[in-house]
């Protein structure tokens, strides 16, 4: 136990969270190494009476620094668990016989990614008599699934992240000085002050307001239907979220928007597209969320056929127009979206596709032609 | 201790002092903060939250807390200042909060209208003599300068303040960057309207609450903070220490025991059920229990209480939801 090092220890598990993906900087490595500190062990277990090494007590204090979910816990516990193993292992392996040949076997052990890390057993396997055993080609620790959250929160692949789109959605806006007139214009106020002598009256300006217009056309539904969550929250953001733009308008389609659209997100109450884009201007941004077939993987004529006398109707009105599309870029290849991202602006669902988009949406692209 | 008395007879801080936070109460003095919360607040904070707070204390990093409705996260800050008698200083934020708010806001208009009224008033001091109030001088500008919580936390000079930053997610979504040029080093602000750099003599010991209403906090936020989560408790033994520390300060007298010990074991029942959609947290326990110990017939409500295929009794004060009501309201 007193020949491991912690704060060796402590470092590789810095890493290895780093790694995973935690988001930790030099400066919460140091505020560790800071905290542990003998005036402030002494604090710990001042306040916490019973005896705990210091092993112990950088785990806890780099659990509460590093930490900021019951999630993130389990994973720091896992891999100070393998990384506390490992060194165990490293340092008791001299004083065991067979400590050679155990050195050269780990050795052979491919370098497992620390996505998931294995628990390793700290303690000593049984012994073995030493003339087979190490033919015996290395058998990774078994997998263990994670003891189940009570928590039902399913870790699965984000594209875009709430927070990146309420973020995004603040760049489509078109600020119009028509609100109520409530926001207090203070050096007009002094100098009109100044220039009559005297305080007549405070000056107020209009509130600005973002008089963006933007169309939401979604595909809902077949193969759309594991990205509904995405659409979801792309619309929520969009409407609900703070400073979110004023008209929001949002029409549901199935594969191809065709002559009609539909108002709800079970796709039942149909209304014409004309009637739909009635209030289009050219200062309206649309936006198709779409995967164009790419899911599907193949290509088919009349899904695109349909998607260009569409996208004609649309660019009529406005030239505000860009796709969204759920699957990532490398799917397109050979499938419709390939052919119906040569028409329109078409980008993959990830943070910086969806600012691009809505630059394109704005009309202030920089980087799309 | 954080306070001595010194040899002229007065209160006097001891320099550089640690602070050291039990979670019991029990070093609070006499001697506080005229800032300081003056009613003890009853908390019983695990072993681990305690020591969460003992590394923010130490670090002087912000303490995220996050949990259930309920659990007591907004009660902490309050419990810290009141056994440390440290000044205390709550902001509640709200969903039009901006950063600024927390550290100051200036009167402009006052000062122009001052800036106005002033030579008149000096002309005739007779009008001031009437009106009693003291007047305002307007080439100073600090006249106008309101401090929020943390510009007060910021101006302590003899011991650090605790800040309560109360539902930080309901802000503005740019509201914890913001913050975060404040909360960290060097720890000082600038009043651009008089000129002032206030800087922390005294590192304010800052404690934020959210609950994830509205999705998660900025990445280089959170890497900032110490982060605990609060655990509902999860044994009547637990409860049972809650309901004491509730007890012991009040006139009320604590219920019986044995009706205690059958609420809480009714009311983790019910929670640990999991059929609800919102689970009663710590406050609807203990306002649910003075109204089985006030209102109910002592005689049959533990009895009551115990026979799980009734519905609880004041169900109104667990129940939150139409869909939670019925379901527990309506079987036999």
């Amino acid at each position: 136990m007193n020949e491991i090092n912690p704060y060796q220890l402590l470092i590789e598990v810095f890493f290895n969270l780093h790694k995973g993906g935690l988001k930790l900087g030099i400066g919460e490595l140091l505020a560790v190494l800071r905290a542990s500190s003998d005036e402030f062990r002494m604090i710990l277990h001042q306040v916490s009476p019973g005896h705990s090494s210091l092993v112990d007590d950088l785990r806890r204090i780099a659990t509460l620094l590093w930490c900021r979910s019951p999630e993130d816990e389990y994973a720091l516990d896992e891999i100070w668990a393998s990384v506390l193993g490992e060194s165990r292992a490293v340092t008791k392996a001299p004083t065991l016989d067979r400590a050679l040949p155990q050195e050269q076997h780990r050795e052979t052990l491919p370098e497992h990614a620390p996505d998931w890390p294995s628990r390793s057993d700290p303690t000593p396997e049984p012994a073995v008599p030493t003339h087979i055993e190490w033919a015996i080609p290395a058998v990774p620790a078994r997998y263990q699934p994670p003891p189940p959250d009570d928590t039902v929160d399913l870790h699965t692949y984000w594209p875009v992240s709430r927070r990146q789109m309420a973020y995004s959605w603040r760049y489509l806006r078109s600020p119009v000085r028509d609100g109520p007139a409530d926001v207090l214009d203070l050096s007009a106020t002094v100098e009109q002050a100044a220039r009559q002598g005297f305080l007549l009256a405070p000056i107020y300006r209009r509130r600005e307001r973002n008089a963006a217009h933007l169309v939401l056309l979604i595909d809902q539904g077949g193969s759309m239907t594991p990205f509904h969550r995405f659409t979801q929250d792309l619309l929520e953001t969009a409407r609900d979220e703070a400073n979110a733009i004023e008209r929001v308008e949002i029409f549901y389609f199935h594969n191809v928007p065709t002559a009609s659209v539909y108002h709800d997100r079970f796709v039942t109450e149909a209304i014409p597209l004309d009637e739909a884009l009635a209030e289009v201007s050219s200062d309206t941004s649309i936006m198709i969320v779409s995967d164009g077939g790419a899911a599907r993987g193949y290509r088919s004529e009349e899904r695109i056929r349909t998607t260009v006398d569409c996208l004609a109707r649309l660019k009529q009105r406005t030239s505000l127009l860009a796709w969204l599309n759920p699957m990532p870029q490398g799917r397109w290849a050979g499938t419709s979206a390939q052919v119906i991202a040569y028409l329109v602006p078409m980008f993959q669902m990830d943070p910086d596709g969806l600012s691009t988009a809505i630059d394109v949406a704005r009309g202030q692209s920089l980087t799309y032609q | 201790m954080p306070w001595q008395t010194s040899s002229e007879g007065g209160a006097k801080l001891a320099a550089n002092v640690q602070f050291v936070f039990r979670g019991d109460g029990s070093q609070r003095t006499a001697i506080a903060h005229p800032d300081a919360p003056a009613q003890p607040e009853p908390y019983v904070a695990a072993a681990a939250l305690v020591q969460a707070v003992n590394l923010a204390i130490y670090l002087r990093r912000p303490l995220l807390l996050e949990g259930e409705a309920g659990c007591g996260k907004t009660r902490l800050a309050r419990a810290i200042a009141y056994e440390l008698g440290l000044p205390f200083y709550a902001w509640y934020v709200r969903s039009t909060s901006k950063a600024q708010e927390g550290l100051y806001s200036y009167d402009a208009i006052r000062r122009l209208h001052d800036a106005q009224t002033y030579q008149i008033e000096q002309r005739d001091r007779s009008i001031a003599a009437q009106t009693d109030l003291p007047l305002r001088n307007p080439l100073d500008p600090r006249n106008y300068l309101v401090l929020g919580p943390l510009g007060r936390a910021f101006m302590q000079t003899e011991i650090p303040a605790v800040v309560l930053i109360d539902e930080i997610d309901k802000a503005d979504i740019d509201f914890p960057n913001d913050l975060l040029t404040v909360l960290d080093d060097p720890w000082a602000f600038e009043i651009p309207e008089t000129g002032e750099l206030i800087r922390a003599q005294h590192q304010p010991i800052v404690i934020i609450t959210s609950n994830k209403e509205k999705g998660n906090l900025p990445a280089p936020f959170l890497r900032r903070c110490i982060y605990y989560y609060i655990e509902f408790p999860s044994t009547p033994h637990q409860l049972r220490s809650i309901v004491d520390a509730h007890y012991k300060l009040g006139d009320i007298p604590p219920p019986p025991d044995d009706l205690t010990a059958a609420a809480a074991k009714r009311f983790l029942s019910l929670r640990d059920k999991g059929d609800l959609y919102k689970k009663p947290g710590t406050s609807e326990f203990l306002d649910w229990l003075q109204a089985l110990g006030h209102f109910a017939d002592d005689s049959h409500v533990v009895a009551h209480l115990s026979d799980s295929h009734r519905p609880p009794p004041f169900p109104e004060l667990l129940f939150k939801l139409r869909a939670d009501f019925q379901r527990y309201m309506t079987t036999p």
